[in-house]
């Protein structure tokens, strides 16, 4: 489902040229939960970043779903990203002035549902999230455990088929983050969604498929 | 529908900025509707005194007479104005009407002659137009007094004329013969135009018709109640002259008023310097506090991006932010300017020093004029829209990957 093929990312700071990952090859199957560990700076959120559309690798390719990313256009990028991606943020990133519920419909509106299977679907992941009675709240109201159940209904509620999270757990105490793993993972076993996540939490091996280790730019298993 | 309530949010979410960028907006409305409300008020004053001392709201004559009256005034003459006179009154619209007959010719104290336009008038219908000179000395023209005459400052001064002196007027008549008339000044007066006040002699009809040798006149002036009631008089009159079943012409005072629409342009293309003017720092106001709030949501657009939203997206809602700021901060400006307004008029309004030409300055006030109300509403919300573009193509165009770590 993702191929990434001999991945360079190159970044100018100043003068200086940057080698954030040098030469990265991996593959992630259908549901397959794949972490990828690192120390930071490692170049963790660049290859998270390329896999998910939001930036191009400076040599190599990367297919998603059979589509090489450098060969999309603005546009199709964007699309690809409402369709088939999900994104959850370190610091989860929600909209402030939305509410839970309109956080979560908001990828939808992009896809231009029915305002009744979009509530169905919002619902349904409030619920599985166990945020039901959250829904009015603004991100503000919400602790950050809630926050980044939250943003997790948000990646899934277009049904996505690769979820990407980066550090999803770092901004949490050890019980919530233990809380957030248990429910991306539950999730990965029953809709089938791929989930490549980047993390320091060392409770992670109980979870991934797959483990891969970044250094200095450049991947291990 | 959604783009809308999501901008609106985010309009209200940073109080400060919001307030800043209204309140540019709303200076912006005050001050093209003040503005605009008191150079309405200067075209009222200018357009009634034309109207009303000057010119009337129509002009009658015989058919012809615009044309071809100048080179030959004896043929485009009205015979019967008292039937003209009849029919108009019937109107009732009709305030009054008067008859003028002038004449160009020499005038002369015995020992000194020069030339003089002679304008011959009817003492009791004459109250309505009369406002247009001050007297300075002596009395206006008056029924009692058939062979009294008024003249014009400079007029009097060349002539070393006084109150009471004898002077005569000398012209051809209509068929070609030399004439003259004598009548007593009884007035002096000033016009506001030192050329006018160097030739004009104002005399009753009478006299006038006697040194041309007719019983006709120029022209009949008439004066409606209401200006507003103009344009539907014209499309009466030429049935009303019809009924007369004299061959007749007329002419509404903006045919006429070359002063009045000099002036109107001459403010209009100040107004327009202003417009653009306020219109430029408003836009500069409103696109300096939409590049901060890029700025400050930067995160957000990132994330709005990562999650599938396309740029032209982006752009529509910044854009639909600024147009929301448009028709909130003009609306609040209209209010407010309205409040300003009836704030001035209540205190009697802004005085205003003599304008060139004239002796006596005047109180102004600001005109509630619908049309200028809508057409600073209007240009409001456009330049908030037209400001909005550059922030909100920046917001679209903005690097993902950087504007999710940016902080
Ligand atoms: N936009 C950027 N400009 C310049 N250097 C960058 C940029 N993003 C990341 N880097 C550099 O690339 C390397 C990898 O960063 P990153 O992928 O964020 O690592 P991690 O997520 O593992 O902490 C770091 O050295 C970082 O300084
Ligand atoms: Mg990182």
């Amino acid at each position: 489902m993702v191929k990434v093929e001999q991945v360079v990312k190159t970044y100018q700071l100043g003068k200086q040229q940057v080698q954030a990952l040098k030469g990265v090859s991996l593959e992630v199957q259908a549901a397959e939960f794949v972490a990828i560990t690192g120390t930071s700076g490692s170049g963790k959120s660049t290859l998270l970043h390329l896999i998910g559309c939001l930036d191009l690798p400076t040599a190599g390719h990367i297919h998603i779903l059979d589509k090489r990313t450098d060969t999309l256009s603005d546009k199709q990028q964007s699309w690809l990203r409402n369709q088939f991606l999900g994104f959850i943020f370190q610091s989860f990133n929600l909209i402030p002035v939305l509410t839970a519920f309109e956080n979560i419909e908001y990828p939808l509106l992009l896809q231009g549902l029915s305002p009744k299977q979009r509530q169905q679907r919002v619902n349904g992941l409030l619920e599985r999230v166990g945020l039901s009675e959250h829904s009015h709240h603004r991100p503000d109201y919400l602790s950050g455990g809630q926050r980044q159940r939250v943003a997790i209904a948000r990646a899934l509620v277009t049904k996505p088929k690769l979820v990407l999270a980066d550090e999803p757990t770092a901004n949490l105490d050890s019980k919530t983050g233990t809380e957030i793993l248990d429910l991306m993972k539950d999730i990965c076993l029953q809709e089938k969604t791929s989930f490549v996540f980047s993390t320091h939490d060392p409770k992670i091996s109980h979870y991934a498929s797959t483990i891969y280790t970044l250094k200095d730019g450049v991947l291990r298993q | 529908m959604k783009i809308l309530s999501l901008a609106f949010r985010n309009i209200l979410r940073n109080k400060r900025r919001t307030f800043l960028t209204l309140s540019a907006i709303i200076s912006g409305v005050c001050s093209l509707v003040i503005f605009g409300g008191f150079i309405e008020f200067t075209f009222e004053g200018l357009r009634e005194s034309t109207i009303r001392t000057q010119l009337g709201h129509v002009q009658i004559y015989q058919q012809g007479y615009n044309q071809h009256g100048v080179a030959n005034p004896a043929k485009y003459l009205i015979q019967e104005p008292e039937k003209v006179e009849a029919s108009l009154q019937a109107l009732p619209e009709v305030l009054s009407v008067t008859r003028r007959l002038s004449l160009s010719g020499l005038i002369s104290n015995g020992n000194k002659t020069l030339s003089a336009k002679v304008t011959g008038i009817i003492p009791a219908q004459e109250e309505e137009f009369s406002a247009f000179e001050t007297l300075l000395d002596g009395q206006q023209l008056d029924e009692e007094l058939p062979h009294g005459g008024v003249i014009g400052v400079e007029l009097a001064k060349a002539l070393d004329a006084k109150i009471g002196d004898y002077l005569i007027i000398m012209t051809n008549t209509l068929d070609g013969a030399i004439n003259a008339v004598e009548f007593e000044l009884v007035g002096i007066a000033q016009t506001g135009s030192q050329e006018y006040d160097s030739v004009f002699v104002k005399l009753p009809l009478a006299v006038v018709q006697q040194a041309l040798e007719t019983d006709s006149v120029e022209k009949i002036m008439v004066l409606l109640e209401e200006s507003s009631q103009l344009d539907g008089v014209l499309t009466q009159l030429p049935g009303v002259l019809a009924q007369t079943g004299l061959e007749l012409e007329y002419r509404s005072w903006r045919d006429m008023a070359l002063f009045y629409h000099k002036v109107v342009a001459m403010y209009q293309g100040l107004f327009q310097v202003i417009q653009v003017i306020i219109a430029v720092i408003v836009l500069f106001s409103i696109i300096n506090t939409m590049t901060m709030a890029v700025f400050e949501r930067t995160r957000e657009i990132g994330t709005l991006r990562a999650i599938g939203t396309p740029r032209g997206h982006i752009m529509q809602l910044f854009i639909t932010e600024g147009f929301l700021l448009g028709i909130l901060g003009g609306l609040l400006g209209l209010v407010i300017a309205i409040l300003i307004a009836f704030g001035i008029n209540a205190s009697g309004g802004i005085d205003i020093p003599p304008p060139p030409g004239m002796s006596r300055g005047y109180l102004s006030m600001i005109l509630i004029v619908p049309s200028v109300l809508f057409y600073a509403f209007l240009l409001t919300v456009f330049v908030a829209v037209l400001s909005s573009i550059l922030p909100a193509w920046k917001a679209s165009r903005i690097k993902i990957v950087e504007a999710l770590s940016y902080i």
